[in-house]
Parts: C-alpha cells; sequence; structure tokens
C-alpha cells in the first residue's frame, strides 16, 4: 500500500484551507478594541477554551518532536505523556497559578508583574519572555516543512527559456509555506483573537479526525506486526532505554534514554507550562476563573493524547523500519524503494511474533543491535522516521486528510504565536516604556501596533524560519530560551499569588536566577564553537568539559530551584533592609516594598475569589 | 505486567481519552462558538469587563 500524493489528496488540502479559515476573514466586524482583539472580550466557555488551547499547543512541529520522541526512546517517551497529564490534572484540579491570574484580569504575565511588583519588572520579564518566545518561534516553520516534503513529496518547479539560456528553480515547498503564513497572517490580521478562536475550532476538529484515522491504520498495520510487532521492535532494538524513562547510558559521546534528571524536568516544566504567553491569552480569555480550571483540567487529557499519540506514530516508525530491514539512510522517499540494512537481522514474520506480555524485561546492558543506530545522524534519521513511514501507509485520500489535519494544526499553532508575540511586544515593551516617558497610548493605537507587530512576525518567521539557512547548531540555543523564560515567569507568578512577602527585589532577582543557568549555558557553548577543537588524542579542556556536564534537562531542573532561591533571598533581604516585617493579611494598604500595585494581586487571591 | 505491557496500557489509554474528550469537544464548542458570538454582539461580556 504505497500510495503517493495524488490530486484527490490536494483537493481535501484545498477544501479545507478554503472551509478553515473564510470564518476566520468574516468575524472582524467584532473587532472593537484591543480586548476583543487579544483575548476575545473574555468570552470563551469551557469547550471553546479547550479547543482553541489544544490547538494552539498541539503544532505539526509538536507531532514532530513527539514522534522524533518515541522512535528514539520507544515507549519510555510515553512517560513525559504520563507527567503532562499528572502536572496539568493538577495545575486545572487546584487552579495553581491559572485561577489566580485569570482572577487578577490581566492579559500577558508581564502586565500581571506590573500590577504585583513594579512597572521594571514588567519590562523586564516582557523583554525576556519576548526574546524567548520569538526566537524559540523562528524554527518552526523549517520543521513543519520537512513534514510536508516528505508526505507530498513535491517537486521544485523550474523555469527556463531555453532560447535565453536561463533556468530558475523555485523550491515549492518553501512557496506553500510562505502561502500558509500568508493566509494566517491575513485572519490573524482582520479579526484577532475572535478569529483565531473560531479557526482553531475548526482547526481542532480536524485535526483530530485527522489523526484519528491515522491512528487506527497505524495499530492495524501489519507491517509493523501490529501491538506485539512494536513492543518486540522496542525490546530488540532500544532494550532497557526503550520501556524503563529513569535509565540513561552514554554510547560514544551520545546519551541514550532519557533519565531521571530529564523526567524530573518534566514535572517542573509542565506544572509551569500555563506560564507559557500562547497558554496564558486562554486562561485569560476565559469567561470565569472557574471555567479557566475546568478547561485546564481537561487539557490535561488532550496534552496526554497530544504527547502519547504522535509518540506511538514515531515507535511504529521504529517497528516498521527495522521489521521490513530496510535503511532509512537510504530509504528513497520519491519511489519509496526499501533498501535493506546491510547485515541487519531479518525479523521474524508478523504472526509469529510473540505479544507484549510474552515479552522479558530488557537487561540493563544493551546489545550491539540496540546501539547500531546511534550515530552523529540519529536525531535527524529520528525526525524523519514518523513522516516517510506514513507516507508508505496511509492510502490515498487519508494522507490528503492527515495533510489536511496537520496543516490545521500548523495554522492554528501559527495563528496563536503571531497573536501572543505581538501582544506581548506592544503591551509589555512598547506601552509601558512609552508610559515612563508620560506618553499614554489610546486603545486603537494599541490595536494598530499589534497588527503592525504580526505583520513583522510573519516577515521574520518566513525569512529566519524558512528561506534564511542558520549555519550553525541553533538547537540547543532555543531549547533553553524556553526554560530561561518558564523559570523566571513561574515563580513570579506563583510567589505573587500565595507568598505575601514577595517583592520587587525578589522578582528581579527571581527573573534573573530563572534565566541565568541558560545564559551561562549559552555563554559556554558559544565559547566551545570560537575556541580551537582539541587535536586527536588530546584532553579536552576546561570549557569544553563543563559545556558536556551541562546538558539540557540538568540546566533546566536546576533553573527552577533557582529562581525560586532568587525570589525567597532577594524578598526577604529587602524587606529585612527596608527594616519593615510581613505586611499584615488583613492591611488594606501595600507596603512599599510590594510595590504599589499589589493590592490588586491580593484581590487576586485563589481563596477569596473562589 | 511487565513494563512493555504497562505502556501499552498506556497507550491505550492516551488514545481513548484524547479521542473520546475530542467528541464532547467538538459537540460542545459548537455552542460556546456562538455563545461567544452572541456576547461580543451584545457586549455582554462577564464580570469583569464591567469592572
Amino acid at each position: 500500500m504505497l500510495a503517493a500524493f495524488t490530486p484527490w489528496d490536494w483537493a481535501i488540502v484545498v477544501v479545507y484551507l478554503f472551509v478553515g479559515t473564510l470564518p476566520g476573514f468574516l468575524l472582524r466586524k467584532y473587532i472593537r478594541g484591543q480586548a476583543e482583539f487579544l483575548v476575545a472580550g473574555r468570552s470563551l466557555s469551557v469547550f471553546l477554551a479547550t479547543a482553541t488551547l489544544t490547538a494552539t499547543e498541539l503544532g505539526l512541529i509538536t507531532v514532530m518532536y513527539f514522534a522524533q520522541a518515541g522512535f528514539l526512546h520507544g515507549f519510555s517517551a510515553f512517560g513525559i505523556g504520563l507527567i503532562a497529564l499528572g502536572c496539568t490534572l493538577f495545575v486545572g484540579l487546584t487552579g495553581f497559578m491559572v485561577a489566580g491570574f485569570r482572577a487578577s484580569g490581566v492579559t500577558t504575565f508581564a502586565e500581571y508583574y506590573e500590577k504585583r511588583y513594579s512597572r521594571r519588572v514588567r519590562l523586564l520579564g516582557g523583554l525576556i519572555l519576548a526574546t524567548a518566545g520569538i526566537l524559540n518561534y523562528g524554527v518552526f516553520l523549517r520543521v513543519e516543512a520537512e513534514f510536508v516534503r516528505i508526505v507530498t513529496n513535491i517537486p521544485d518547479m523550474v523555469l527556463s527559456s531555453p532560447t535565453h539560456g536561463w533556468s530558475l528553480s523555485i523550491p515549492s515547498v518553501e512557496f506553500v509555506m510562505t502561502a500558509l503564513v500568508v493566509l494566517v497572517l491575513g485572519y490573524t490580521l482582520l479579526g484577532g483573537m475572535v478569529s483565531v478562536v473560531v479557526t482553531d475550532y475548526i482547526q481542532f476538529i480536524v485535526l483530530t479526525l485527522g489523526m484519528g484515522i491515522t491512528t487506527w491504520l497505524v495499530l492495524a498495520d501489519p507491517q509493523t506486526g501490529g501491538v506485539g510487532g512494536i513492543a518486540q521492535a522496542v525490546h530488540d532494538y532500544r532494550g532497557p532505554f526503550g520501556v524503563n524513562p529513569l535509565t540513561k547510558g552514554n554510547w560514544r559521546d551520545m546519551v541514550i534514554g532519557l533519565g531521571a534528571v530529564y523526567m524530573a524536568w518534566q514535572v517542573l516544566h509542565w506544572t509551569a507550562s500555563s506560564c507559557w504567553q500562547t497558554a496564558a491569552f486562554r486562561t485569560a480569555a476565559a469567561d470565569s476563573p472557574r471555567t479557566a480550571r475546568v478547561m485546564w483540567s481537561l487539557t490535561a487529557i488532550n496534552f496526554f493524547g497530544r504527547a502519547v499519540i504522535p509518540m506511538l506514530w514515531g515507535v511504529a516508525a521504529l517497528a516498521f523500519f527495522v521489521h521490513q530491514n530496510i535503511d532509512l539512510d537510504r530509504w528513497d522517499s520519491k519511489n519509496k524503494t526499501p533498501v535493506a540494512i546491510a547485515g541487519g537481522a531479518v525479523p521474524a514474520p508478523a504472526e509469529t511474533r510473540p505479544g507484549a506480555a510474552t515479552l522479558p524485561n530488557p537487561s540493563r546492558t544493551p546489545s550491539p543491535e540496540q546501539l547500531a543506530g546511534w550515530d552523529e545522524k540519529h536525531e535527524e534519521r529520528a525526525r524523519q522516521a514518523m513522516p516517510r513511514y506514513l507516507a508508505a501507509i496511509l492510502p490515498s485520500g487519508v494522507i490528503g486528510l492527515l495533510l489536511a489535519g496537520m496543516l490545521a494544526a500548523l495554522m492554528s499553532t501559527h495563528s496563536a504565536y503571531l497573536l501572543s508575540w505581538s501582544g506581548v511586544l506592544t503591551e509589555d515593551l512598547v506601552t509601558p516604556a512609552l508610559r515612563t516617558l508620560g506618553i499614554n497610548l489610546g486603545d486603537r493605537t494599541r490595536l494598530w501596533i499589534t497588527r503592525f507587530f504580526i505583520l513583522c512576525l510573519g516577515v521574520y518567521l518566513v525569512t529566519f524560519g524558512l528561506w534564511y539557512k542558520t549555519k550553525t547548531d541553533i538547537w540547543t540555543f532555543l531549547a533553553l530560551t524556553g526554560t530561561m523564560y518558564f523559570a523566571g515567569a513561574a515563580t513570579l507568578l506563583a510567589f505573587g499569588l500565595y507568598w505575601r512577602r514577595a517583592n520587587v527585589a525578589g522578582a528581579f532577582a527571581g527573573l534573573v536566577c530563572g534565566a541565568a543557568p541558560g545564559l551561562f549555558n549559552i555563554a559556554i557553548y558559544i565559547a566551545t564553537l570560537i575556541m580551537k577543537k582539541p587535536a586527536p588524542g588530546e584532553a579536552p579542556g576546561l570549557i569544553v568539559r563543563i559545556n558536556a556536564f551541562l546538558s539540557e534537562p540538568l540546566i533546566g531542573l536546576i533553573s527552577y530551584p533557582l529562581a525560586v532561591v532568587g525570589m525567597v533571598v532577594g524578598s526577604l533581604l529587602y524587606e529585612r533592609l527596608r527594616g519593615g516585617g510581613a505586611p499584615a493579611e488583613s492591611s488594606p494598604t501595600p507596603s512599599p516594598a510590594r510595590g504599589p500595585a499589589a493590592s490588586l494581586a491580593d484581590a487576586a487571591r485563589p481563596e477569596e475569589m473562589i | 505486567m511487565n513494563l512493555a505491557e504497562f505502556w501499552i496500557y498506556v497507550m491505550y489509554a492516551a488514545v481513548f481519552m484524547y479521542f473520546g474528550l475530542g467528541v464532547v469537544i467538538a459537540v460542545g464548542g459548537w455552542f460556546d462558538v456562538w455563545r461567544m458570538l452572541r456576547r461580543l454582539s451584545a457586549q455582554d461580556t462577564p464580570t469583569e469587563r464591567k469592572q
């Protein structure tokens, strides 16, 4: 069943693009000011809020990375999904941070910083938030284009004139992706959050349908040997690292498996995930704090599926390629020609493979087969495995529906990110900076500034993320910027809501300490790029050893407690230096140390609100 | 139950929970879209907006 991407598949995609985005263009009449444009007038009920949050956080890039994790780490990757479920459910059921954030009536995180701490904290927080978010966002399109290229196999357009002796090759995928961004820019610029929410709802339905049919076909695929065959592949080719997420090992200079530090980092990451600005906009747009809590409780289930389902596709891709004895490096995606792995073990026929229940837990020592695929290209190979597998097994029609679903995921994420980061730039950097200079911007002016930033971000996304070819590996850098923001943001919000003694000094210290490990790691990483590489046999220098020791999970894990220490020590020291004690619980006047707007945050305390 | 079996149960749980909730959200979301548009038309937004 090796189907090509047929005109019928393209027809499904084009129909979806028309039907799915048209409402977005028709809803501009509801935009009267910044409140409607950024948070849809705070009018979202539970199901719509959950749909838009899920569609936003489930992008094509998410599917690619979780599938890559499934291919690399086997069943162990599902552990990330379980953590996502547990931590998000905790946030939803308790209202931890989200209820207080919604009740405070703010739109962005940095706006909360001003209400609770000071305007300068808002400016610093807004700067970190915008930098981290926009840099992360910049690379989405490149990975997404990889999926579209593999699934559709579009050839580049070649324009030539034999009489004049010139020819021009236009990369088709880049052209298609640029057209998609222009489409998203159109309805986001016109209808803001109202358009984004309605199109998100349609996109949620399309992507769920596409994912559902694909998952069913993956589970029923005889070429992987079904669930038993998938378990067998994980057992044979991933060994202990494929079933135990707490196990980690080293092979040459690479890390295999996830490990306890990684999983601990994930616990903090998922608990703080409500602080990501795109998610925070949905919390702010909910029609009440109670809706925000229910939305996060339901989103826990969606986050669980959002992680595990693409991971399942990734694990199934592993089973497909090893059972079919295909060398992924030599896989001809155009002709879908299987090329046998040199010397690879021929697997047992599907009908004779044992079920998962009969498999013993693998030994802690990996076998040569389990380590064979771990070389310098293994991450790229793992990223491309899932789309190559789906392009090979899905019949015509279904593959069009899958692409429509994935484009829906792409568009919902991009519209949300365009709106979020432009909102942050307007509300947290431009407006407070001008207010400091005595210039107050009106509602309509801020609306047009936000639209201007949406346009700028669209240009940045297409140039930096798609057409610009980066010369260095920036993935490490981008992953760290996310943590740099999360650690400080979650600490400032949680302590601002639940600790009365949190103050301006603690807020600055928390933001700086949360970002410091990531900044230090980036500095060390850049130093290793600049330094001369050691000759063969020569011992690596101190900088290289520090860089090797500071893994992303470790940096992520220490950023959170460091931000907490910064907040507590900073607040207590400032309080002591000013000679004041803790403010009285019932004091109606905020202490100077807590900032002029602390009384607003007092009104947002969960115990008074619920 | 071995580890592989445990993860397969987790996988099925995720699949059924996600798609089950997907159906509920698709139905409930339809009514919520119209509710949101009615609120925006009438400027009948929740409490703190009036404040």
